[in-house]
């Protein structure tokens, strides 16, 4: 093992206990994440993907030192966010997502003074490094105006400047982008990307898989608590390779000329459904491009109509990791 | 020394923004409205029922009193508020993942509310003044300042402990009016604290107030700082028991919330 990991998570197992009801105490568990195992390299863009309630925020929360795991480790530059703590915060940023835990109250530049001084930053850093921020989340020029008055998007920004005002080596960002218009979320995008080729590591949750597809460098699929996929983003999507369609409709052919498709490489079904007159074919497949070109010569003579194909998405993928747990 | 100064620097200026981010009053024009009918009306209330009850005599006893514990409006409400802002605006976790010395974050979070007493009790001296005439030609002034900043210092201690309550108790305000009450009725505001049955006064001692209150009714009759330094001295380390009461919980509650309580607290 070359490096140490920025982040890592061994075994990681978090069981939530409530009670219910006042008189006749009920306990309630419920597992959270059930057992993950990460590493995340310095300078890494990761991304963990997963539908509502599949352990995102949980995780963050854990990494951040907010909460407790059940058993199993999580370390941080080599810190455990159990036992070591104190020097933890010190070099971890952190960002929730949403408007709250800003003090609408307070002019977006007295925020950042205020939390400078939460993380004892001493004055002369935080003197240079507050305009630093302002200029580069875009807030300069309404950093006296008051957060009440901020726009989502602002405020967002603000929370990220908020983030790296003590310089982080590590950010953790739980759904950025959540509530932001395109635009807004484009743009925090693109600061977080220069984020991590600026050498921090960031660790991002999120619902969109286009999110995590334009940006991340590596992204794990979390489901039920579960890692249920890891890799580069094209890697995820090779796990949905027969996803691939190629789709066209043809009058009056004999079914038998369908053979040749069949055993196309990389096709994995046909399908045949009448549709008035006509008859619609739907190929199933790895690489459609490929099953386009074989097209005319398999089915030589006879008149295609309406020919369609489309290559398999990472939303395909996302869908069918997380699909059979509905 | 020069570090020393910047340190001020830094407590001043975050005392400040906390002022303006947490603080119940939006404009001054309310703030000033209330802090004088309150007094008005509470010292008023109190000393009609009074006189009612034990004759006109008696009016600059309850006066005085009520215009003293309004300390506690800003002690136990101001801090009790300024915890359910910061749960309001959701930056409890990030005051929670930082690593701000947690003692120093926590007193200072009364520390508005003790200039907010001080000048409460201002107020309502000077309505004492201004109505009931008291007179305190012969007053120990000094004194009576001391004891003001003292009774300030420790009702915010008694909210420091509310203010830990107010994290995981949406209702703690419930509670918090209950006590105030109390402090009317226990703590030698209304009635002589030696008129209280026994039990009870075992509790008036566990209060602030008690030891201030009558050493601040002794300062306006000309007492010296000898003849009630015991008192205050008293006043003080009940106020401190109660801050360290509440500073220990919050700590306590710190924990609970990293092993997954206190969600009403995110
Ligand atoms: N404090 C808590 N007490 C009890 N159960 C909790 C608590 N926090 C989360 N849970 C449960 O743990 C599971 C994981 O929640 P978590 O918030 O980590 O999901 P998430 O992936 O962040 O979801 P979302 O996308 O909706 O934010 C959910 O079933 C949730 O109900
Ligand atoms: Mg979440």
């Amino acid at each position: 093992m070359a490096t140490q990991p920025a982040i890592e998570a061994r075994e990681l197992r978090k069981t939530y206990t409530t009670t219910r009801g006042v008189f006749r105490r009920e306990r309630v568990e419920r597992a959270a994440l059930r057992g993950v195992d990460l590493k995340i390299a310095p300078g890494e863009l990761f991304g963990l993907l997963g539908p509502n309630g599949a352990g995102k925020t949980t995780m963050v929360k854990i990494f951040t030192t907010l909460l407790l795991p059940t058993s199993g480790s999580a370390l941080v530059l080599g810190l455990d966010a159990v036992k070591e703590q104190w020097a933890l915060r010190k070099r971890i940023g952190f960002v929730f997502g949403g408007e709250r835990g800003l003090y609408w109250r307070l002019s977006g530049l007295d925020n950042l003074r205020y939390f400078a001084d939460l993380y004892r930053i001493p004055p002369a850093v935080s003197r240079r490094r507050i305009p630093e921020l302002l200029e580069r989340l875009g807030l300069l020029g309404r950093e006296r105006d008051r957060v009440e008055l901020y726009s989502r998007g602002m405020k967002q920004r603000l929370h990220l400047a908020r983030g790296l005002l003590n310089d982080p080596d590590v950010l953790f960002l739980d759904e950025p982008t959540i509530g932001l218009d395109p635009v807004g979320a484009r743009e925090l995008r693109l600061i977080v990307r220069e984020l991590a080729d600026a050498g921090k590591t960031v660790f991002l949750t999120t619902h969109y898989m286009f999110e995590a597809d334009a940006i991340c460098d590596r992204i794990a699929v979390i489901r039920d608590g579960a890692i249920v996929a890891e890799g580069t983003p094209s890697s995820i999507k090779t796990l949905v390779q027969d996803q691939g369609i190629v789709e066209f409709e043809v009058v009056g052919m004999p079914v038998e000329r369908l053979a040749g498709l069949r055993s196309l490489p990389g096709v994995t079904s046909v399908a045949i459904s009448e549709h008035e007159l006509a008859q619609v074919v739907t190929v199933h497949c790895a690489r459609p491009a490929e099953v386009m070109t074989q097209l005319g010569v398999i089915l030589d003579g006879i008149r295609l109509e309406k020919v369609s194909s489309r290559e398999p998405t990472l939303e395909d993928a996302y869908v069918q990791l997380i699909g059979d747990s509905r | 020394m020069k570090r020393l100064v910047l340190e001020g620097q830094v407590f001043v200026r975050s005392t400040y923004l906390q002022y303006v981010a947490l603080f119940q009053w939006a404009n001054p024009q309310g703030y000033v409205a209330y802090k004088v009918l309150l007094p008005v009306t509470q010292i008023l209330f109190f000393v009609e029922l009074g006189v009612y009850a034990t004759g006109r005599q008696n009016a600059l006893y309850f006066a005085l009193g009520n215009a003293l514990q309004l300390t506690a409006n800003a002690g136990i409400f101001g801090v009790i508020a300024t915890v359910a802002n910061e749960r309001q605006y959701g930056t409890l976790p990030i005051l929670l993942a930082s690593p701000a010395n947690r003692l120093v974050t926590f007193l200072s979070r009364a520390f508005v509310n003790v200039i907010d007493g001080i000048a409460t009790v201002v107020i309502g001296l000077a309505v004492v003044v201004v109505i009931f005439g008291l007179n305190l030609q012969h007053a120990n002034l000094l004194l009576l300042a001391l004891c003001v900043v003292v009774i300030s210092l420790t009702t915010a201690g008694l909210g420091l402990m509310f203010g830990s309550i107010g994290l995981v108790m949406r209702d703690a305000i419930i509670i918090a009016n209950i006590v105030y009450y109390l402090l009317l009725i226990v703590c030698g505001i209304n009635f002589p604290v030696s008129r209280l049955p026994g039990a009870v006064q075992v509790l008036s001692f566990a209060l602030p107030l008690t030891r201030g209150v009558q050493a601040a009714r002794d300062a306006a009759a000309g007492a010296s700082l000898g003849q009630v330094g015991g008192l205050l001295a008293g006043e003080l380390l009940v106020g401190l028991s109660w801050a360290l009461a509440g500073y220990l919980l919050f700590r306590l509650l710190e924990n609970w919330a990293r092993r997954g309580g206190l969600q009403e607290a995110y």
